[in-house]
């Protein structure tokens, strides 16, 4: 709980809300940073920064929702948890179906929303762990020569080596020699698990079938 | 015979004379060529050339015929040019016999001194204005004028006197060699004095830049101009436009030790004025026309050097006139009235006294016409109202232990018996016990003031209903000032009084239902304002109460977050006692109301149903606003209606397109709200449906909000009105009377 990697972003345009929430998340152990609007969020907001965002849902110009949306539209998954002062079904609903943590009515048990913040920081080390994953196996694709890439890309497309060897206009000795250096620099022993990692790391198979 | 010679003769020889004189006349024709470095266009040129010319004009003794050349150097500085306009002049004057050139500015005085030969071979020179130095290093050369160096010091004097604590100096120049002279000769001119500034040279910066960095200096900084004609970018400037264009922009005074910038942004300095410039050097001027060497003619000293100020710049800085040194020119100062009419004044005010002496007396005399002939009127009036009157009881009151007359009709009404004798003792009696004293004091106060009485009193019927009756009464009295008697009537307005009484009752029943109505239509926006501070009162004693539980207890947090829980308390308490005052049942009472904050309350309520419905709000309230008198709650609930029909107008519109201006200001006798939309207007076959019961366009609408509003606002002596807007969307004013208050002294 007291990661001190993990922050969590506050926005609410209400200064006496902010302020309380900002306290008590901070007697808490967490780090807090807090925002009066979403304009001054989106202007400072850094998504390297792993951690969760609570947002009002009614504030003036962009709301809650909006918020949420633009930060999707940015290419951020930043877990969101919105509190609001009016439980309104259609826009929790909405709010859930795009990917937030929790739909909380003002007012809020802290129990409740540190509940909610707990769930927000499993997805985010979740996420931390899938991007890691995604990150290495990109590493390890980099490493390939060209040669070595086409080759990954006839394997996982169920090829054997002398259809390959046909394929790429070579003899089936030195597909042999590519491909027990691909498999080495991915760092698989198996077919299945070359094709698991290739989809990860979105290699597409051949599609040279005559 | 002899005597007729004699006259012919004088004619004669009178005639000769004059020919001879003409024909002098043309013979000596003088010939001034006046060579201006710029163009007319530029600032100064005009005035200093008309100083010149009216000076020759009206001083030469010959005729004189002046010609001008504008050499505009400064804009086509192409050395080739140059060259042209001397081939072209020297063209252009051959064989007109110049006998003066006067120069004006530097570059003339150095292109006269280059090309004179071919221009005007041996001709002298009359320059305006060149330093001393340059004068004395040409002497000997026909070459004579008047002096005005460049000088700062004293334009610096008027600023320290003006900014005795200003620590900064700026000096502005361009980048041209005369420029960057200037800078020259002002650098050692400001280092060799006795006061140490801060000193920043801005010199050659490009335009835009230039007015970018004057329009961030500190306000207490003293600005100094010299010249700017290009920048370092060889931009080309008309150095006195580019310089009143910088004193606009500066955040800071600027000085100029040229006249021709009063009047266009700078404080001052101490400068020539152009028009003597021009009629000093053309003095000089005909002093050579009158036959003088030129070389025998020292320069003199510009004899028209002064302080100058520009009074409305004192003011835009606020500097004070006070600190000025003597002889100060002030330029633009608005004499007040007295030093500009007091002669006229005084006349008036002596004439008005006169006038009021004879209208005292004249209005004596009127007076005591007239008490004579209303008196006579008002009787002829008083029975002719009691003629017209049926259903009214005539009375005559004489003095308080005397009975009272009453007419038969006046009994009935009272419910008395016919032949009740009736005095004010009876009379009082026979009214509602409540109003009573109000009755007997009514009757007193007439009978000693000889205000006529204009009252309600109720009675209770012997099958003990109430009834209302009205008392009117006129006192009298006699010629000889005696004691007032009082003639009247009674009559019964019970029918009148329960019809008010019901309509009122009827129209507080509808307001009281709207308002629920309303608070129905906001209850979600209440809610959201009451959770707020609730939020905020239960995260902060769940803090609280996790801190107490700690082992070191931070006793100063505790306090602060306790503090906050009051705070939001109050703020909660507050929307309660909004709503609360909402949902009153009204009772139609008057009190002095701010309209500004009556607004502002209303747009507080409102706030939350803004924001769900995306719309903007501008609010543009007026200061010093007068007071009007009424029920707050009943204009409440007009403006609360307005604002949401102009919510639901723009239903329809894109949210960045939603937007009310809610604007008050006075008007004459009145204030007025405007609730101002960008809707879809008013269709116009319903416009003249607008304030009739039961009349919507909305879906759900009862169609009774308008009609209510208008009802209230006619209530409060005021007026409603809604119109559409030219460009799209409708605008409600409500007006409303002010109400004078009379503030205790």
């Amino acid at each position: 709980m007291n990661d001190s990697r993990f922050v969590i972003f506050l926005v609410d345009d209400d200064p006496g809300v902010l302020k309380a929430l900002s306290r008590i998340l901070d007697t808490k152990g967490y780090e807090v940073r807090a925002f009066s609007s979403s304009a001054e969020f989106l202007a400072q907001h850094d998504p390297s920064i792993p951690g969760c965002a609570i947002f009002d849902v009614s504030m003036p110009e962009l709301d809650g929702i909006q918020l949420q949306a633009a930060l999707k539209a940015g290419g951020v998954e930043r877990p969101v948890i919105f509190i609001t002062g009016v439980g309104d079904i259609p826009v929790s609903v909405q709010a859930m179906k795009a990917g937030a943590i929790d739909f909380l009515t003002k007012p809020v048990k802290s129990q409740q929303l540190l509940a909610a913040i707990a769930l927000a920081a499993e997805k985010e080390a979740q996420a931390l762990e899938v991007r890691g994953e995604l990150a290495s196996v990109n590493d390890r694709i980099s490493k390939l020569t060209p040669r070595e890439r086409e080759v990954l890309t006839h394997v996982i497309a169920g090829r054997l080596n002398k259809q390959i060897a046909a394929d790429l206009g070579t003899v089936e000795k030195t597909i042999k020699l590519h491909r027990g250096r691909m498999m080495r620099k991915m760092g698989v022993r198996t077919v299945a698990d070359l094709v698991r990692i290739a989809q990860r790391g979105g290699i597409k198979p051949s599609r040279t079938r005559v | 015979m002899r005597s007729r010679f004699v006259g012919q003769a004088a004619a004669l020889a009178f005639t000769l004379l004059f020919s001879i004189c003409v024909a002098h006349a043309q013979n000596s024709e003088k010939r001034v060529l006046l060579l201006f470095s710029y163009n007319i266009t530029f600032p100064g040129v005009m005035s200093i050339g008309q100083g010149a010319i009216g000076e020759l004009r009206d001083k030469s003794p010959k005729n004189l015929e002046v010609f001008s050349e504008f050499l505009d150097l400064a804009r086509f500085p192409d050395p080739d040019h140059e060259g042209r306009t001397a081939r072209y002049l020297a063209e252009k004057y051959t064989g007109r016999n110049l006998d003066v050139v006067i120069t004006v500015g530097r570059q003339a005085s150095q292109f006269i001194l280059k090309h004179g030969a071919e221009i005007a071979p041996r001709v002298p020179i009359v320059a305006c204005c060149m330093p001393a130095e340059t004068f004395a290093a040409l002497a000997g050369s026909r070459i004579t004028g008047v002096i005005s160096g460049r000088d700062i010091s004293k334009t610096l004097d008027l600023a320290e006197r003006l900014q005795p604590e200003a620590p900064k100096l700026v000096v502005i120049a361009g980048a041209s060699d005369f420029d960057r002279q200037w800078v020259q000769i002002a650098r050692q001119q400001i280092e060799s004095r006795g006061r140490l500034y801060d000193t920043t040279y801005l010199v050659g910066l490009p335009y835009d830049k230039l007015i970018q960095e004057v329009s961030r200096l500190p306000r207490n900084t003293i600005v100094v101009a010299l010249s700017y004609f290009a920048d370092d970018r060889g931009g080309q400037y008309i150095s006195a436009e580019a310089i009143r264009n910088v004193a606009k922009a500066a955040n800071a005074p600027v000085y100029w030790p040229y006249s021709n910038g009063i009047g266009f942004g700078i404080v001052g300095g101490y400068s020539d004025l152009d028009e003597s410039l021009g009629a000093q050097t053309a003095d000089l001027a005909l002093e050579i026309l009158a036959g003088k060497d030129a070389n025998t003619i020292a320069p003199q000293l510009s004899t028209s050097g002064a302080y100058r100020v520009d009074d409305r710049q004192l003011k835009r800085w606020q500097l004070s006139g006070a600190d000025l040194p003597a002889g100060t020119v002030v330029s633009f100062k608005e004499p007040t009235l007295w030093e500009e009419h007091h002669y006229l004044i005084s006349f008036v005010l002596s004439l008005v006294a006169l006038q009021t002496g004879i209208l005292v007396y004249v209005l004596l005399q009127n007076r005591n016409r007239r008490i004579a002939e209303s008196a006579l009127a008002e009787s002829q009036e008083r029975m002719a109202f009691a003629a017209a009157s049926t259903n009214t009881g005539l009375w005559h009151f004489q003095a308080e232990d005397e009975p009272i007359w009453a007419a038969r009709h006046c009994r009935s009404i009272l419910g008395l018996a016919e032949n009740t004798p009736l005095s004010l003792d009876i009379l009082r009696d026979s009214i509602y016990p409540d109003d009573r004293r109000a009755f007997v004091k009514a009757i007193r106060d007439a009978a000693l003031s000889g205000r006529p009485i204009d009252s309600e009193f109720r009675i209770v019927s012997s099958n003990g209903e109430t009834r209302w009756i009205a008392m009117k009464g006129y006192p009298r009295r006699d010629q000889n000032n005696g004691p007032y008697y009082i003639t009247g009537v009674f009559s019964d307005i019970t029918a009148l009084k329960t019809a008010e009484l019901e309509a009122e009752q009827q129209r507080m029943e509808t307001a009281r239902l709207m308002r629920q109505s309303v608070l129905g239509e906001l209850s979600g926006t209440i809610a959201h304002e009451l959770n707020q501070p609730l939020t905020a009162i239960l995260f902060n004693a769940e803090t609280a109460q996790y801190l107490l539980s700690q082992k070191n207890i931070d006793q100063g947090k505790i306090q602060e977050i306790i503090a906050d829980i009051i705070e939001e308390d109050t703020r909660a308490g507050k929307v309660i006692s909004h709503v609360r005052e909402l949902l009153r049942k009204g009772e139609g009472k008057s009190e002095l109301i701010d309209l500004n904050q009556l607004v502002e309350s209303t747009l507080h309520l409102l706030r939350g149903e803004f924001m769900k419905r995306k719309i903007h709000i501008d609010v543009a309230l007026a200061n010093n606003l007068p007071m009007i008198s009424g029920d707050p709650v009943q204009l409440q609930q007009v403006l609360l209606n307005l604002i949401m029909n102009a919510m639901d107008a723009m239903n329809s519109k894109a949210p960045s397109q939603r937007s009310i201006e809610v604007a008050t200001r006075a008007n004459g006798g009145q204030v007025e709200v405007a609730i101002v939309d960008f809707g879809q207007g008013i269709a116009a076959e319903h416009q003249t449906q607008l304030f009739q019961p039961f009349f919507t366009t909305k879906e759900h609408g009862l169609g009774l909000g308008l009609s209510v509003c208008s009802t209230i606002v006619k209530a409060h002596g005021g007026k409603l009105s809604i119109e559409n807007n030219v460009g799209g969307g409708a605008t409600a004013v409500v007006a409303l009377p002010i109400q004078d208050v009379l503030v205790p002294a």
